[in-house]
């Protein structure tokens, strides 16, 4: 079949030839029956009419004498010619004289009229001759008569079709040789190429083992050959490549091989996750971190094996921000790993991001050594303070006892005036070297919490600005004893920073006194700026410059520029680890440049507030570590003995409220916590102590009233004066010390905090709308410092419209009858409605 | 009546320069000055002579200062008593530890005489 199939070529070829050879042959046939036809007539009809005119020439006489018989007789002779059907004789009256017809004479001949003087063709068709042609020849120019001689036209068709016929089975026997002859040929050209056909496929399968032996001696033994040492070339090729790909495989194996090994051997763990964040590669150590065993993790999400904190590195990093990222994560049984994840990029064919390696290493021993380290430090350190105490408690005894006992005896005396002033200076180096001594203490102790993470940080809204400006004030004393100036420059727009005030107030001053301590004379120049998402503080000095070589170790820890051996050493050597401790938790960076005689610039950036929220948009800002970020000025940390100024609860569950509030105290100095509701209320003030609360009503989970009630209960926070502020005015306000109703102003709230706090001044003056009779006096001067005036209802709107300027205080019978809007809308007038226990009723 | 200054410390220094550094108010004032080296010797004395305020050490033997601070705080009786810790220790926890347990202030060594002094006059309302 598939030879068949393949040479569709000669089947076609063979059926045109078939059609053309029919043709050709039907044609030539047709062609030769018909001349033989036409010459077969022209015979019998010359036939005819030498048989008629024979006839004719005979029988004139017996024609005249009517000898019918003697006619008879001439014309049966010639019956037996061939091709004569009939023959009779008519006289020229057209009698039928004699005839051949058997049994009679047929009616349609009666017709045929011969013509006097010439041959006559007619063509007939009688029974039972069928087809005749009848020739007629005149007799005597007709007068005696007519001859007529049929001629059977049936003999000539006969004739015709044999031929044809005869013809045809000739051509047909000469067509199917031809077919032989031809097939035969076909069958001599369609092998050799079924072969060349095979051979070429086997060739495409990669068959080099066929073999062709074409021998035709003709072209296509020319292209078998061809073919064949075609094939042999590229057998030849094959094999060679073949090898070749053997070898560069099996290198690679050994490569893969060498990898993996590396790999399952490592130390560290390591995983590997594509750009779907599924895990391609997972190490033995890896496994072992996380007590995975054999479990199958290839091609699954790593959240189904690994802590969070696996996860949250290895989906950035497949994010292929082409960032390092570096996380803390616990592994199993209590250790320790430290993981860096960077993400992969392949070079080649174009660069291409193909997910990321996250490598962990257990730093548990690390860990724990450290702590050693930082438990060490801290032990030494507080044992370290109690000498230090009598050290420089007693020094400074002495040396107070000397100037005021000792000294003054002595006086006058003869020879004692170099002793005395050498005692006392002495003195004054004991007692300094001894703060400084306590201040080194102070530092490694600083510094060795850092590193244990055992700070709180504040996460607050900061003003560089007012860092900046503390800082400079703090450090005064210093600068102004050296005579030096210091030159603060803080751009206009600056935004805030987050972050703990009070550490970047002690980076600030750290760098300043650095300034300070190196600069004789010059100017010392402190600025602010934006930079991109950040806020760049620089302090600048004019004084000896830092070596390049010590430039890079400022910053490690108990580095001291300058040689410590003949140098004498000035601080802890701890200051600047201190500020880069401070400014890397707070997510910025420190560094310094110097010219060794023209001065150095220390610089740090600290992340702006609002671009944080802004560009983690979608994500919530990761607090900073050690950070409590639920409430931004968080209660805890704030304990009584480690405050300087005093310290504010301010509940409101109004954020701006609250943020207001906690700003207009922050600004007057005063130290701010914050709860949002009456439970965290109670809550921080437990925990705080704060020294005074301000409180709103209207809260959610636990009101105001329900609050106050519950911190008067308790008797740690019983004596806590509590400030009222609500929209609310009547009886429900008046639970706390002093209320103030929405909407408040900033000096009223003051006022009405250091009355609570200090029991003094509120404003300059007072007024009571009522009569002196229904109040308690004593408790009003402890709110009220200046004057304390009465008033009758019907003249206070008058008073205080006309330039009253302070606080007015109602009692809470009067609070709804008083249109406190239009009294808290007045400049000057701040409104306290007085607790039920201040004004007797 | 005379005031009551009661200072509680195992370190014979400290108690030394605690005592220097009051002999000011007690030559100044109608002030007592009174020592003790152990927790349960301080808390003996507080209870039977109520001083007015106590410096009190944490790291004691016998009985430290948080539990002389938690019995003051929970005997009603001595509601009066004025209590500043004093001692090495800096940490928040124990700053926190020392309040919560009724203490009045907190001051950590190495402490300014000075501020002995002022802190004292302060709290006595001399």
């Amino acid at each position: 079949m598939a030879t068949l199939r393949g040479m569709s070529l000669f089947k076609k070829t063979g059926l045109v030839t078939f059609c053309l050879f029919g043709i050709i042959s039907g044609l030539t046939s047709v062609l030769a029956a018909w001349t033989l036809y036409g010459m077969m007539t022209k015979e019998y009809l010359s036939k005819g009419t030498a048989i008629a005119q024979s006839i004719a020439g005979a029988s004139q006489d017996v024609l005249l004498n009517r000898d019918a018989a003697t006619i008879q007789s001439m014309i049966d002779q010639y019956l037996d010619i061939e091709g004569v059907a009939y023959v009779f004789v008519v006289d020229a009256d057209g009698l039928v004289i004699s005839h051949t017809f058997v049994p009679e004479f047929p009616a349609l001949l009666r017709d045929v009229k011969g013509f006097r003087h010439e041959i006559a063709i007619t063509s007939l068709e009688i029974e039972p001759y069928g087809r005749v042609l009848d020739v007629s020849a005149p007799v005597l120019g007709g007068m005696a008569g007519h001859v007529h001689v049929g001629m059977g036209r049936e003999l000539i068709l006969a004739y015709f079709w044999g031929v044809l016929l005869k013809m045809q089975g000739l051509l047909f026997i000469v067509f199917w040789v031809c077919v032989g002859i031809l097939y035969l040929m076909m069958r001599r050209i369609s092998r050799p190429l079924g072969q060349l056909t095979d051979y070429a496929r086997r060739l495409a399968a990669h068959d080099f083992s066929a073999d062709i032996d074409i021998r035709s001696r003709d072209e296509l033994d020319v292209l078998g050959r061809a073919m064949k040492s075609m094939g042999l070339e590229l057998a030849l090729l094959f094999s060679e490549m073949e090898s070749e790909v053997g070898k560069a495989t099996a290198e690679l194996r050994d490569n893969m091989a060498y990898l993996s090994a590396i790999i399952d051997n490592l130390a560290d763990g390591l995983l590997v996750v594509d750009v779907n964040g599924r895990i391609s590669v997972i190490n033995p150590a890896m496994r072992e971190f996380f007590d995975l065993g054999d479990v199958p993790c290839s091609g699954e999400f790593p959240s189904r094996f690994f802590p969070v904190e696996v996860t949250t590195v290895a989906e950035r990093i497949r994010r292929c921000s082409g960032e390092v990222l570096a996380a803390e994560i616990p592994l199993s049984r209590g250790r320790t790993g430290k993981a860096v994840g960077s993400s992969i990029f392949a070079e080649k064919p174009a660069r291409q991001c193909m997910g990321g390696v996250l490598l962990v290493r257990d730093i548990s021993r690390e860990k724990e050594l450290d702590q050693l380290k930082t438990d060490f430090i801290s032990t030494v350190s507080h044992e370290l303070r109690t000498p230090m105490t009598s050290v420089l408690g007693f020094s400074k005894i002495i040396r107070k006892k000397l100037e005021q006992a000792v000294f003054p005896l002595l006086a006058g005396q003869k020879g004692v005036e170099r002793p005395i002033s050498q005692v006392r200076g002495n003195m004054d180096i004991i007692v300094a070297e001894a703060e400084r001594l306590t201040e080194l203490i102070n530092d490694v102790l600083d510094i060795a919490r850092m590193e244990a993470g055992e700070i709180r940080w504040r996460d607050e809204r900061v003003s560089m600005a007012g860092v900046l400006k503390q800082s400079v004030e703090a450090t005064l004393g210093l600068w102004q004893a050296k005579g030096l100036v210091v030159e603060t420059v803080v751009e206009d727009g600056l935004p805030d920073v987050r972050g703990d005030r009070a550490r970047l107030v002690q980076v600030v001053v750290n760098l300043l006194s650095n300034a300070v301590k190196f600069t004789d004379r010059g100017t010392i120049r402190c600025a602010a700026g934006r930079d991109g998402d950040y806020v760049r503080v620089s302090v600048e000095d004019e004084g000896a410059g830092i070596d390049m070589d010590d430039l890079r170790m400022v910053f490690d820890k108990f580095r001291q520029v300058g040689d410590t051996l003949t140098g004498k050493p000035e601080g802890s050597g701890l200051g600047l680890p201190i500020c880069r401790q401070i400014v890397e938790r707070h997510g910025g960076s420190i560094w310094a440049e110097s010219h060794v005689g023209k001065g150095s610039v220390f610089t740090f950036t600290i992340p702006v507030a609002e671009a944080k929220a802004q560009s983690d948009g979608e994500a919530p800002v990761a607090p900073l570590p050690g950070v409590e970020s639920a409430v931004c000025r968080a209660c805890g940390e704030v304990v009584k003995e480690a405050r300087t100024s005093p310290l504010i609860l301010v509940v409101d569950d109004d954020p701006s409220l609250l943020e207001y509030l906690s700003q207009v105290f922050e600004e007057q100095g005063f130290a701010v916590c914050e709860a949002r509701n009456g439970q965290d209320a109670v809550a921080a003030a437990r925990s705080a102590m704060p020294d005074l609360i301000t409180m709103d009503i209207m809260m959610p989970d636990m009101n105001g009233c329900e609050a106050i009630a519950r911190l008067r209960a308790m008797p740690e926070t019983r004596d806590i004066p509590i400030l009222v502020i609500t929209a609310l005015s009547g009886t429900e306000a008046e639970v706390g010390d002093i209320s103030l109703v929405k909407p408040v102003d900033e000096a009223a709230v003051l006022g009405s905090a250091r009355a609570l706090l200090y029991g003094s001044s509120c404003g300059d003056s007072c007024l009571v709308l009522g009569g002196r009779e229904d109040c308690d006096l004593d408790g009003l001067r402890a709110l009220c410092s200046g004057e304390v005036a009465f008033v009758a209802p019907d003249d206070f709107w008058h008073l205080v419209e006309n330039g009253f300027k302070g606080t007015v205080f109602i009692p809470p019978t009067a609070a709804d009858k008083v249109d406190l809007e239009r009294l808290t809308g007045i400049d000057g007038v701040s409104a306290v409605i007085l607790p039920p226990t201040a004004c007797d009723n | 009546m005379a005031k009551k200054i009661l200072i509680v410390d195992d370190e014979v220094h400290i108690k030394m320069l605690l005592e220097q550094t009051l002999e000011e108010l007690e030559d100044e004032f109608e002030v007592d000055l009174y020592t003790a080296s152990d927790g349960e010797e301080g808390l003996e004395f507080i209870r039977s002579k109520r001083p007015d305020l106590v410096f009190l050490d944490i790291m004691m033997p016998k009985m430290n200062g948080y539990e002389v601070c938690r019995i003051i705080k929970d005997d009603a009786s001595l509601a009066d008593v004025k209590i500043i810790l004093l001692t090495a220790k800096g940490q928040e926890v124990d700053r926190k530890q020392g309040l919560e347990l009724g203490a009045m202030m907190y001051m950590t060594k190495p402490f300014d005489p000075d501020e002995i002094l002022r802190v004292s006059k302060e709290l006595l309302e001399l």
